[in-house]
């Protein structure tokens, strides 16, 4: 809802207005133009295309599509993606908003301690897997510690077809935490004094305090995480091929992989195209359902 | 997509400054608890916040002291985390290895300049997309905000034709503009500037303002952690990004960036592990420095006077 | 208004994409049209200057042309060499690999005589087999400026210290594994399996005398022999126990890395990496030997990695100029002295070996002759690249015991196979 008082200005005032919003849209509005929208159209039109990297291009109507159905890689890719997303992004936020909440105004050294939970995020993903694949393998330090502690022989935890999704999860959670966690820390850091007092002398303490009056004041900057979360972990695609290869077999292997070793790979353009065509759609699925579900949870003042 | 669904996160962006809160001053003082269990769950909390601080570190200490190892011990067995000589010179080899002052001097101008451009068109078009009405507004919007969801991968062949008949393969500006105009910074700006209440921009009209002088002289200035977050997370992505530089870029020795110098460690002779590792870890200073000087920044908040209830 | 003014860019840009897919390729080769570009995979800043010294050769020979060089991290000259035929951006002469050709065969021009006559080059000048390395079915696409073949390594100090034999040019696979058993102690392993396709599939066909797939491109993973002895390979690891499982599918260099590691006193891979193991950073004393013999001999692949000429390329005369050049006597007994490859060049080869330290001399000399004397071009189906991406991942879960070589293999066969 917005503030704009209710007397609407027709006329000229609102057409100037018009005109000053295309001015400060057109940066924007220009580089969306040239930049996004020419390549989102030819990748469609390479969708219904036979389109190889090298030759011959023939229009070949929704065969592609009809191939992305009857194949059993896509659609197993889709469900590795699917759960992914299922996984992580729960975990993450909540995760991420528990540290947030644990940051709170009494804590020494929060500025220093938000730049460590960030450390992660900035650190090149090669570097992360590498030392969490040392901190994994049978010969690394997880089951090294647990064989000389317990004397019990771990799994090969990224070569398990049950493992290894769980672990892009939890390498994935780890990496990103800082993300969400400065996006929450932003918004507690600003939440309106006079209500916590008002619930204070009311009586609520500790836990109902977190739970019945700071998360619902946040639950807006807490829906826009979980939009972006979940956008990006439906386009998942480093840490699965960096971790797992996608492996054991095609157990971890995400949706974007896919799409990129048809393109890649395989030299069949038109086929990636319609993959990621479909992806795109499944994401607009989910958000709008997201953005239909609001209602229920999320707490506006207005 | 209706309106409704679009207009309901404006308190999404108020929650995402610090400056429009009611007037209390952001650094109250941090009481002592007066209770004694008070103080012990205080001292638990600090406990835990540090335990889960190191648990972050654990493998970034790793990362480090591996950087230190020479290259045949990354994966012995037992693992250990300091090898048998510490190896500073792996951090000067890595210059020796290839031009890497090139690529880190061409990650930072495209990630500055990068920056720049998206902050400058994520205000604008935030500002237009949030503060100001016009026809078709949210429908644009939804149409823009959508492009976020087409995966990158698929995009990244076709942009390269259209740099193609721009002429600008192997530029600098085929590393910085196609992917700036990205609808992510506009949706973060828009969505914090619903949050403003109106009745500060509403004061400046009165007084004769138009849109260019209340975005300038009002708007911008509330919206410092708005504009620091973003800013932290465009240098991120500019800085990290891999396909597409590798993509548009023919002459890596002069154009290449930090990430493409990350991949030139392994080779069909294998690969050097231990220069790779230095080379990540000297690739996250200028990030984690640009963090910790804008994180102050990012929660800080001023007081505002004159500004009762929300 | 506003709603006007994107329908009309939209459609715009709609408009010209329609027109664009109707056109084929794309714009001409790049470089000005009288510059050959060469494009090669390099990594570190030695790699590049390998290469300038080549193009140098190159542009002596040729100082009427222009030439300019353009490279790639190894990891992705395959990814940069996709988007390039997709946007007609090839260079006129492409760096090319044997186990990659299958996938590219539809950018490259087909060399005939009469094109390796205006090369400057005949049949003659490349050692025997050589140019098996890079043809397709029979078609040759590119010429190889290097040859390899697969041989064991093995770590001198740890088989001492196991007190285990060493391997000697002409062991058996009895030997091997006896070998094998007597290096597992103390938490090492005797061998560490492979799971790139060239690493992996070279002691089955050695065992089975037989490759996946047959000379005419027909894909035999089922073959008996060669499943009963790739079922072999992995029970190494399975069974057998003298080979450590692998921790991860994108562990593509899984075997070499436990090598260099001195995790496991055995590791199967290319002779383009002997130089590389004999003086290693590790500091253990390295020895090769062929692959073991079986009952069907020790056929090895023979490998390795060329130049060819895109189909694009407008001056096709010009850039074969260059292609000589690049293969030319001088060029490869540079490579050679230089210790960096195995010449293509019959009469460069001897240069190499001349590089080589003198303390691994005699014995490399020994094992290149004797791995070559038993070689074979890597045959492959169309669709190799797919076949070798469906099977990589599976073998981690076949190395962790949780799916069987079997199994795997006549999945494959059934979904590539016709």
């Amino acid at each position: 809802m917005t503030a704009i008082p209710a007397t609407r200005k027709r006329g000229s005032l609102a057409r100037a207005e018009g005109r000053q919003a295309l001015g400060f849209a057109s940066p924007a509005l220009v580089g969306l133009a040239l930049f996004t929208i020419v390549p989102v159209v030819l990748s469609i039109v390479m969708s219904f295309f036979d389109w190889p990297t090298f030759g011959e291009r023939t229009f070949n109507g929704g065969a592609n599509y009809a191939r992305l159905f009857a194949n059993g890689e896509f659609a197993e890719a889709l469900r590795n993606t699917l759960v992914f997303t299922i996984l992580y992004v729960p975990v993450s936020i909540v995760l991420s908003l528990l540290l947030a909440l644990g940051l709170g105004p009494r804590i020494r050294g929060r500025g220093a301690l938000r730049v460590l939970y960030f450390i992660p995020v900035v650190t090149p993903m090669v570097a992360n897997v590498l030392v969490w694949k040392m901190l994994l393998q049978p010969q690394g330090l997880f089951n090294g510690l647990a064989q000389t502690w317990f004397g019990i022989q771990l799994p090969n935890f990224l070569a398990d077809p049950a493992w290894a999704m769980i672990m892009v999860v939890v390498m994935s959670v780890w990496q990103g935490l800082g993300y969400n966690m400065l996006i929450f820390s932003a918004a507690l850091e600003q939440l309106p004094e006079s209500v916590i007092e008002a619930a204070r002398i009311d009586g609520a303490r500790g836990l109902r305090m977190t739970w019945s009056i700071v998360v619902p004041m946040i639950s807006p900057s807490i829906f826009f995480a979980t939009i972006m979360t979940m956008i990006t972990s439906l386009q998942v695609f480093v840490q699965p091929q960096l971790l797992t290869g996608g492996g054991p077999g095609t157990a971890t292997q995400p949706l974007v992989m896919w799409i990129y070793n048809q393109g890649f790979k395989f030299q069949d353009l038109g086929l990636a195209a319609a993959g990621a065509w479909i992806l795109f759609a499944l994401i607009i699925i989910v958000t709008g359902v997201q953005f239909a579900a609001q209602k229920k949870w999320v707490h506006y003042e207005h | 997509m209706s309106t409704e669904l679009l207009t309901a996160e404006t308190s999404t962006s108020a929650l995402l400054t610090s400056e429009t809160a009611s007037g209390r001053s952001r650094r109250r003082p941090a009481g002592k608890p007066e209770t004694t269990g008070g103080r012990v769950r205080l001292v638990i909390r600090h406990v835990v916040m540090y335990a889960a601080a190191l648990v972050f570190m654990v493998p970034l200490i790793y990362a480090f002291f591996s950087a230190l190892k020479p290259n045949g011990e990354m994966f012995s067995m037992p693992p250990t985390l300091i090898g048998s000589e510490i190896k500073w010179s792996n951090f000067a080899e890595v210059f020796e290895y290839g031009p890497f002052w090139t690529y880190i001097g061409n990650s930072l101008l495209v990630a500055v300049v990068g920056t720049l451009v998206v902050l400058i068109v994520s205000t604008t078009a935030g500002y237009a997309f949030g503060r100001l009405r016009w026809k078709g507004r949210d429908l644009v919007f939804v149409a823009f905000l959508a492009t976020l969801m087409v995966p990158a991968e698929v995009l990244v062949i076709p942009m390269f034709q259209v740099m193609q008949w721009f002429q600008w393969v192997n530029t600098y500006q085929a590393l910085i503009l196609p992917f700036a105009f990205g609808a992510f910074g506009t949706f973060l700006m828009r969505q914090f500037f619903r949050g403003i209440p109106f009745e500060l921009e509403e004061a400046a009209r009165v007084d004769g303002a138009g849109p260019v002088r209340s975005f300038l002289q009002i708007i911008l200035p509330l919206s410092k952690s708005a504009v620091a977050v973003l800013a932290v997370f465009t240098f991120l992505s500019f800085w990290n990004s891999y396909l597409w530089p590798l993509i548009v870029t023919v002459d890596y020795d002069t154009l290449g960036t930090l990430p493409i110098g990350l991949a030139t460690f392994s080779g069909l002779t294998g690969t050097r592990w231990d220069l790779q590792m230095a080379a990540a870890i000297i690739s996250m200073i200028p990030t984690t420095l640009l963090v910790i000087i804008l994180q102050k920044h990012l929660v800080k908040g001023i007081a505002m006077a004159g500004l009762g209830g929300r | 208004m506003k709603k006007t003014r994107v329908g009309a860019l939209v459609a715009i840009a709609a408009g010209s994409a329609l027109v664009l897919a109707g056109c084929s390729g794309g714009s001409s080769a790049s470089g000005g049209d009288d510059a050959v570009t060469v494009d090669m995979w390099a990594g570190s800043a030695d790699d590049t200057a390998a290469l300038k010294a080549q193009l140098d050769i190159a542009k002596k020979q040729n100082p009427d042309l222009k030439i300019d060089m353009r490279t790639s991290p190894w990891n992705d000259f395959f990814t940069k060499l996709t988007t390039n035929m997709a946007s007609g951006n090839m260079a006129c002469v492409t760096g090319m690999n044997s186990g990659m050709l299958s996938s590219y065969t539809a950018a490259f021009q087909p060399l005939t005589a009469d094109d390796l006559a205006t090369a400057g080059l005949s049949e003659d000048d490349f050692a025997p087999g050589t140019l098996e390395i890079l043809k397709n079915k029979g078609t040759l696409y590119a010429l190889p400026f290097d040859v390899s073949t697969m041989v064991t390594y093995y770590n001198v100090d740890m088989l001492k210290a196991a007190g285990a034999d060493t391997p000697k040019v002409g062991w058996t696979f009895d030997d091997f594994e006896r070998i094998a058993k007597q290096a597992t102690t103390g938490g090492k392993y005797g061998f560490a399996v492979g799971m790139g396709d060239f690493q992996w599939q070279a002691l089955p066909i050695a065992k089975s005398g037989t490759q996946p797939a047959t000379q005419d491109g027909k894909l035999q993973l089922t073959d008996p022999d060669f499943e009963q002895a790739a079922t072999w390979y992995a029970q190494l690891v399975t069974d057998k126990k003298v080979a450590a499982p692998v921790a991860s599918a994108s562990d593509t260099g899984w075997g070499e890395n436990q090598y260099t590691s001195e995790n496991a006193a055995m590791a199967v891979d290319g002779t383009w990496n002997a130089v590389g193991y004999l003086t290693n950073d590790a500091g253990f004393t390295a020895g090769l030997a062929p692959l073991p013999t079986g009952a069907n001999g020790n056929t090895s692949l023979i490998l390795g990695s060329g130049f060819g000429i895109a189909k694009s390329c407008k001056n096709k005369d010009a850039a074969l100029k260059v292609l000589g050049s690049l293969l030319s006597k001088d060029s490869q007994d540079y490579i050679a002295s230089s210790g960096r490859s195995y010449p293509a060049r019959a009469e460069s080869q001897p240069l190499y070996f001349d590089s080589i330290d003198a303390k691994y001399r005699d014995q490399v000399k020994k094992v290149f002759d004797a791995a070559f004397e038993d070689t074979q071009g890597q045959y492959v189906t169309d669709d190799w690249s797919k076949v070798g991406t469906y099977i990589q991942p599976q073998l981690v879960s076949v190395y962790n015991g949780q799916a069987s070589m079997t199994d795997v293999l006549s999945k494959a066969q059934q979904q590539f196979g016709e």
